[in-house]
């Protein structure tokens, strides 16, 4: 039982010398090693500083994480090649403060092959993450996306052929997300979270129609999106979970 | 529990103590105070891009996060 009034959502800004790494790792300048060195470092900053500013519940900033979603895409294939822009689309029109951020969908985005698991999404980043936690009081917070998320990378177009409907690809991520909880309740994680921040979306009038254009209404995305997440929560005991909208 | 997402990860806009917890009062209208809990709107980076605040920013709000609910909640003020 997580009984905390404060926490942190999951991801914090990436420091510099991360950055760097991770582009010197991509064009093959730096081993994987090295940058496994640079993300040990970042994710035990991350840690002193929710530490230090009076939190009992942490995560590791989702550090080793290209996006807050990325750890399915790495650990699953079947999605093909999926790079930041994937991930980062949209046409967001925010106030002076917040700023605008609009950025094309790729046009090759969609699922091209039966999802099959390659490796586990996320339970490498809880083993070494509970690790740098040892001796402290501190809960680790594990996030993971909420399988109706993944719509965006089922295509009319592209998709069909491997999954003709978005219910049967929106069945085999729920299949990937059980058995990654399953695994992380296993190792020990007590405190997950699903982040669905596509449900806000559904009431805007701006960015709803992307999601009824998969084929599902907003009360279809609602009652099927929700059966969807509730298949995930209820993949392992024991485990408490946030839901991120 | 409902976890209120009151200070934003979008800007580096510094919400206050007191504003944070009138609008948790004003949710604990609805919704028994032991059942809220508070944290920030989103996460700071929901790609290795991320928002446009600094480390800084980031850290006081993570503190404030931190501190309004011990006060609210601890120290029930």
């Amino acid at each position: 039982m997580i009984s905390a009034h404060a926490e942190t959502v999951g991801s914090l800004l990436r420091p510099p010398e991360l950055l760097e790494a991770r582009q010197a790792f991509a064009a093959g300048t730096l081993s994987a090693e090295m940058l496994r060195a640079e993300e040990d470092r970042a994710v035990e900053a991350a840690i002193r500083l929710q530490q230090e500013a009076g939190l009992e519940i942490v995560t590791d900033g989702e550090m080793r994480r290209l996006s807050f979603q990325s750890q399915m895409t790495e650990a699953v294939e079947g999605f093909g090649p999926v790079g930041l822009e994937a991930f980062v689309w949209g046409d967001w029109q925010g106030s002076n403060e917040v700023g605008s951020w609009r950025a094309p969908r790729p046009a090759g985005l969609g699922v091209v092959g039966r999802l099959r698991r390659r490796r586990s999404l996320s339970a490498g980043e809880f083993l070494s993450f509970r690790e740098c936690l040892a001796g402290t009081a501190l809960v680790p917070k594990i996030t993971l996306p909420s399988p109706s998320l993944w719509a965006n990378f089922w295509s009319p177009e592209r998709s069909t052929w491997v999954y003709p409907t978005l219910e049967g690809f929106l069945a085999d991520v729920v299949d990937m997300l059980r058995q990654e909880v399953a695994e992380l309740a296993q190792l020990g994680a007590r405190y997950l979270q699903l982040d669905a921040p596509h449900y806000p979306l559904l009431l805007d009038p701006r960015t709803r129609p992307f999601y009824e254009g998969r084929g599902w209404s907003v009360e279809r995305w609602l009652r099927q999106g929700i059966e969807l997440d509730n298949a995930v929560l209820e993949a392992a005991a024991g485990v408490t979970f946030g839901f991120h909208l | 529990m409902v976890v209120l997402g009151l200070v934003t990860t979008k800007s580096p806009r510094r919400e206050t103590t007191e504003e944070l917890t009138a609008r948790i009062r004003a949710a604990s209208r609805y919704i028994p105070l032991e059942r809220l809990a508070l944290s920030p709107q989103c996460g700071f980076a929901s790609s290795v891009l991320g928002n446009r605040l600094s480390p800084r920013d980031q850290e006081e709000k993570l503190r404030l996060v931190a501190q309004t609910a011990r006060q609210v909640w601890e120290e029930g003020s």
